[in-house]
């Protein structure tokens, strides 16, 4: 009997042991998982917070698309002058303006009008403004649609109900892209002499010099035009790089 | 002794392993609830807050697109149906009406679709203000009616506009300027004039008027309340006609329009067909009545002094040489009782309007119908504007208290508007 328990005993402890040590992985597991996973919710609510302010931005700003009233000297909530939209369409037909930039994510701007003709409810004219290409295959991540209603103002005595909506999208080209313009605001204002910046990407990147164009070379290449004129060494391969950039001239150099 | 020490040193071991497991599970089910879900509800929460004022800025811009007919906006399509208590505004009948439920309810439902937001607002308890253009037959025979009028008629608005009604009124004076026996002269020069209480000759408005009274030397023109009243309706108060407000049009006459003798002296129209001028008078009458959408009230001011004989006696004025004459009033205006109602019935029925009789010869009698006239226009008014489907219990919903001004009243109401997906 004696003996039994002496046997039971030299069972037990190292099954404790190892208990313990099971346990404790379970708890490293969850602690990491649990740092994952409030990434992930944090990455999504970014985009739709981005999205939320992206659009107010837009409506609501006088650099953006805001109607200014001169009687008032103010703008109106969600009230865009139709003016400054025909100008952004032209404007920014590839690109999302500088006044609602997000150096995180891209994003592209549909406005659809509603308007009532003999007792239906139509579709009346639509613009479109914004990144015209977003990361595709691997290095597309996430994306959303979001709108808000708004109205187009055409002149003081036409104004339109219409939604505004956001495609917008977190991807690498769009993260890179929005660094190297961040950058270029940056150099622009003498604000950084040079800077270091490690990147991921799935994708060989290049750049179109004539273009302007910084290019993702998924199945389906996709690009993204950019603020500064670059002098970009083309990264031929995927993989974590360290962007090594400065700005000469006018013209971002942008090593890894 | 050393076997209940090793049983008891087994024990522990066993309970701490125990102990140190419970305290390892604990902390991954306080990581995995407790941490993870406040991150979120954080972050979730400046998120909220993005849309909730997307929404609210959404919400307003509604508001402030406007209606293709009037190009007014939702806001101030709301503050005027607000002040007039109807959810049908009347723009006149060029522009047509506008329902607002209507106008908001394609609006709501293209932005935030069909039965997925409701619309209220309260409509403050507005007295509208009462605008009343009268015109007013300048014959020898109104000496018993205007002196009372030009006296009674004041104090009677005066009195009205004292119990939180706002009344305006403006008399229009046919042409003629008869003075009575007691010195009354019948034209402006004898009515006071008060911020609510003007009186002006209808030559001095003819300018504003497409329809213009009559000229030559047999014409009546002193009597010619139809052409009057359409001049009355269209050239408008003193103060003009304010938007929103309860318009009148009211004319007092003893008589046809352009007299009831048919062009002749002291006999009576055997019929109205027999006198085309006056049914064309009246016509204008109608015409600018209906097109306006002002109602005509017509008051038939016959002073009888028996009115089963239709015996009216007489009238005292000064005539054309200075001297006091004594005009028998029993022919025209006693004997064409009938004609003359006929003539003024059609003028009101044909409008919405109501005609009058006076039941007594003193002019206060006439101030009595206007005073009726006046509170008669109590508006069914609607006392909340709720639109779109109703909110459902029990599920997230977003709101927008939006400030709707209600420029006529001077005040302000709020459009709470909510949402749910």
């Amino acid at each position: 009997m004696k003996r039994l328990k002496g046997q039971l005993s030299y069972i037990i402890k190292p099954l404790s042991l190892v208990m313990t040590i099971v346990l404790l992985l379970l708890l490293y597991n969850s602690i990491s998982s649990f740092g994952t996973r409030e990434t992930a919710v944090q990455k999504g609510l970014d985009l739709t917070s981005d999205a939320t302010s992206t659009l107010l931005v837009l409506a609501n700003s006088e650099d953006c698309l805001a109607y200014h009233s001169p009687l008032t000297q103010g703008v109106y909530a969600n009230i865009v002058d139709l003016n400054k939209l025909n100008d952004f369409v032209g404007k920014y037909s590839a690109t999302e303006p500088e006044c609602a930039r997000s150096f995180d994510f891209g994003w592209r701007i549909t406005i659809t009008e509603f308007k009532r003709t003999e007792g239906n409810v139509t579709e009346g004219n639509k613009w479109s403004f914004g990144a015209s290409n977003f990361s595709r295959d691997n290095a597309f991540h996430q994306d959303l649609l979001f709108s808000i209603p708004m109205a187009v103002r055409y002149s003081d005595k036409l104004t339109r109900p219409a939604t505004m909506q956001i495609h917008i999208v977190d991807g690498e080209l769009e993260k890179i892209a929005g660094i190297l313009d961040w950058s270029c605001v940056l150099f622009k204002n003498n604000r950084i002499t040079k800077f270091s910046i490690q990147i991921k990407t799935s994708y060989p990147l290049s750049y179109n010099s004539q273009m302007n164009e910084l290019c993702s070379m998924s199945k389906e290449k996709s690009c993204r035009q950019m603020w500064c004129p670059m002098n970009f060494a083309e990264i031929k391969s995927a993989g974590d790089y360290i962007l090594k950039i400065s700005y000469t001239d006018g013209v971002m150099v942008v090593k890894s | 002794m050393m076997k209940v020490k090793k049983k008891k040193g087994q024990i522990f071991e066993t309970l701490s392993f125990l102990i140190l497991s419970i305290a390892i599970i604990g902390v991954i089910i306080v990581l995995r609830v407790f941490l993870t879900g406040s991150a979120g509800s954080t972050f979730g929460t400046i998120v909220e807050r993005h849309v909730d004022e997307g929404f609210r800025a959404g919400a307003t811009s509604v508001l402030y697109s406007t209606n293709e007919r009037t190009s007014k906006t939702m806001l101030e399509l709301i503050g005027i149906s607000a002040y007039i208590g109807n959810t049908t505004i009347n723009f006149g009948p060029t522009v047509g009406s506008v329902n607002i439920i209507d106008d908001l309810t394609w609006r709501f439902d293209a932005l935030y679709g069909k039965n997925h937001w409701h619309v209220h607002v309260d409509y403050p308890d507005i007295n509208p203000d009462i605008q009343i253009v009268m015109v007013l037959d300048t014959s020898a025979s109104m000496c018993y009616s205007i002196p009372v009028v030009s006296q009674k008629l004041p104090q009677l608005i005066d009195q009205i506009g004292q119990s939180n009604k706002k009344v305006t009124i403006t008399i229009y004076m046919l042409p003629g300027s008869v003075t009575c026996c007691n010195g009354f002269k019948l034209d402006c020069s004898s009515f006071p004039e008060k911020s609510y209480f003007h009186c002006r000759g209808i030559e001095n408005i003819q300018d504003k008027c497409a329809t213009k009274l009559p000229v030559g030397s047999s014409i009546q023109t002193d009597e010619d309340y139809g052409d009057g009243l359409a001049c009355a309706i269209e050239a408008g108060p003193a103060e003009g006609w304010k938007k929103a407000s309860i318009k009148l049009a009211i004319g007092s006459s003893d008589e046809l329009s352009l007299g009831s003798e048919c062009g002749g002296q002291n006999v009576c129209c055997p019929s109205l067909s027999s006198y085309p001028p006056a049914i064309q008078s009246g016509n204008n009458a109608i015409h600018t009545s209906i097109k306006n959408q002002i109602p005509l009230y017509l008051i038939q001011d016959i002073d009888f002094v028996d009115a089963a004989r239709k015996q009216c006696g007489s009238i005292c004025f000064y005539d054309d040489t200075g001297q006091p004459y004594d005009a028998p009033l029993d022919q025209p205006q006693c004997a064409c009782t009938d004609v003359v109602t006929q003539f003024q019935k059609n003028l009101a029925n044909s409008t919405g309007g109501q005609f009058y009789t006076l039941n007594s010869i003193s002019g206060q009698d006439i101030v009595d119908k206007i005073q009726e006239i006046i509170n008669n226009q109590k508006q069914e008014r609607t006392k909340v504007l709720d639109v779109g489907a109703p909110i459902p219990a029990g599920i997230d919903t977003r709101v927008a208290n939006i400030p709707v001004p209600i420029s006529l009243a001077g005040t302000y109401t709020t459009a709470r508007i909510t949402e749910w997906s």
